[in-house]
């Protein structure tokens, strides 16, 4: 259980701009099906980053294998400097504390109120008073603009949009350095999907944090995104600012963006 | 016959290759849960909650299969025994063979299939449902949070279940030869107690633990391990019910020829 002591990352802030996460020549496959075949590109210290792809292209796969969901074949993963494709479990809490992650259907523990669900990290990994944990919690409900009247709910009462935005606020309680989105408006109606989309914006700004959202959501992408990388091949074919992005002279980036289906894929 | 024999070896090598696969992965799970059962935090809270979920509701359904065999076996003996005169002797042979054998056996059966088919469907679902991925990207454990909690809660609840089958299936048993073969319900009482003794009591707790165990370890890995949505769910715990019926019958055999040289 405790496979190697206690990984160590460096405390100083990374200055805006500069690479917080790497992405070195990352190979993966399930069986014979290979996902990448050279992923190489960098995450940009108080940047949201959007990965837009098709379908299968492993987008999803890409911000499970930086918390250690899944493992990469070959390559590295460097946060901080440090590799965290060789890390264990143990040594991963501290990764996991500092990179949280909003999943595609939530995640929210059935068995659990919205306030406990939104408290699991708290009551995980600090020793807070009852109240601390209260107004922390308190303090996320107001920031997705839930009523904390929510806050004793169980997720089956809950609208799809609002599962999501407790995701989030779960994931952001800790405070996290880095937080992974991944697709965070799908099977929104368009007012929650405005909501969420807006929400990330808010996060990005009010707190600084750095983000990879992984989307299907083109509209959210060029509302939110400093930078856009674009997954297609097996690797990331191109990578640029929004407005690099949409005046790119590139065919295959182009079709994507107007919905004509890759004839490769 | 060369392309028929390549194929068989095929089939049966991937077929005991998987096999190998699942023994080694149920072993490593066991392994991890135990070694994290006994090593705090306890969180004794969660273990309460599976027992009242998994032992209480369980409850009347293993009484009344304890109660259903106790008098069947009543019957069977009281009728066949007669034949040879020998119907003063149902007591003791419904006891020792409900000690020993039928409680433990039965209970694990029925209850233990009911309860390891409810943790692969619950697990099953949270792992679908990515809650399990959730509980590991929060930085928690979730053998921890998910299967140490029912590990625990199934080995006080079998052994507990087994003992309420015990006086169950003995009372029916009582009742039944008294109101069908007007055996005295303290004669039936009293020739059982001359001749069960501790190890026959024991014999059965102990089954009842090891059937625990299985039954919470075999529910916990079909659900950590399902795949494919709602139907894999389905698939996981059908699956379930079978993989405990029969490491429940094969233990049994075991457990048995081992517990008869310790308690002879």
């Amino acid at each position: 259980m405790c496979a190697g002591f206690a990984v160590q990352f460096d405390e100083t802030p990374v200055p805006a701009g500069e690479p917080l996460i790497r992405y070195v020549h990352v190979q993966k496959a399930f069986g014979s099906k290979r996902i990448y075949e050279d992923l190489h590109f960098d995450v940009l210290s108080g940047e949201t980053l959007t990965i837009l792809g098709g379908s299968g292209q492993g987008k999803s796969v890409m911000i499970k294998i930086l918390i250690g969901l899944l493992t990469a074949d070959t390559g590295q993963i460097l946060y901080r400097g440090v590799d965290l494709t060789h890390l264990s479990e143990f040594q991963l809490i501290e990764v996991r504390k500092r990179i949280s992650m909003v999943f595609q259907l939530a995640a929210l523990f059935d068995s659990l109120t919205v306030f406990e669900n939104i408290a699991y990290p708290l009551r995980e990994h600090l020793r807070l008073e009852e109240t601390a944990i209260r107004e922390r919690v308190e303090a996320q409900l107001d920031l997705i603009n839930l009523p904390r009247s929510f806050a004793a709910r169980y997720p089956s009462e809950l609208s799809g949009g609002m599962r999501k935005l407790v995701g989030l606020a779960r994931s952001i309680v800790m405070q996290p350095e880095v937080i992974l989105y991944d697709e965070p408006t799908t099977g929104l109606d368009p007012e929650s999907t405005v909501r969420v989309n807006k929400l990330i914006r808010t996060v990005q700004q009010e707190r600084g944090v750095t983000a990879m959202v992984i989307t299907h959501d083109m509209g959210g992408a060029f509302y939110f995104s400093d930078r856009i990388a674009f997954l297609s091949g097996r690797r990331i074919h191109r990578i640029g600012t929004v407005q690099e992005m949409r005046n790119a002279e590139d065919e295959i980036l182009q079709n994507f963006l107007r919905g004509i289906p890759d004839e490769e894929e | 016959m060369s392309a028929w024999f390549v194929s068989l070896f095929q089939t049966v090598g991937a077929r005991a290759i998987e096999y190998i696969w699942f023994m080694g992965s149920i072993t490593r799970l066991s392994y991890l849960a135990a070694w994290r059962m006994v090593l705090p935090p306890y969180d004794l809270r969660a273990v309460i909650a599976q027992i009242e979920l998994l032992g209480v509701r369980s409850l009347r359904i293993g009484l009344l299969t304890a109660a259903a065999i106790g008098g069947v076996m009543a019957l069977q003996f009281a009728y066949g025994l007669g034949k040879f005169g020998a119907q003063d002797y149902v007591g003791p042979v419904v006891a020792v063979s409900l000690f020993r054998e039928l409680a433990p056996v039965l209970t694990a059966l029925i209850v233990g299939g009911r309860i390891g088919s409810g943790m692969a469907a619950e697990l099953g679902s949270m792992k679908v449902g990515e809650q399990i991925d959730a509980i590991r990207a929060l930085g928690a454990d979730p053998i921890r949070k998910l299967i140490v909690p029912r590990l625990a809660a199934s080995l006080i609840i079998m052994p507990m279940l087994t003992v309420f089958a015990d006086i169950t299936g003995f009372l029916a048993a009582q009742g039944l030869s008294s109101s069908q073969f007007n055996i005295p319900p303290l004669f039936f009482y009293q020739s059982s107690l001359d001749v069960v003794d501790l190890g026959d009591f024991f014999t059965g707790l102990i089954k009842a633990v090891v059937f625990g165990f299985l039954v919470a370890v075999i529910g916990c890995y079909q659900g950590f391990n399902t795949q494919g949505g709602t139907q894999g769910v389905g698939l996981s715990t059908t699956g379930t019910v079978e993989l405990i019926s029969i490491s429940v019958l094969i233990s049994d055999f075991f457990l048995t020829q081992i517990l008869l040289v310790v308690f002879r």
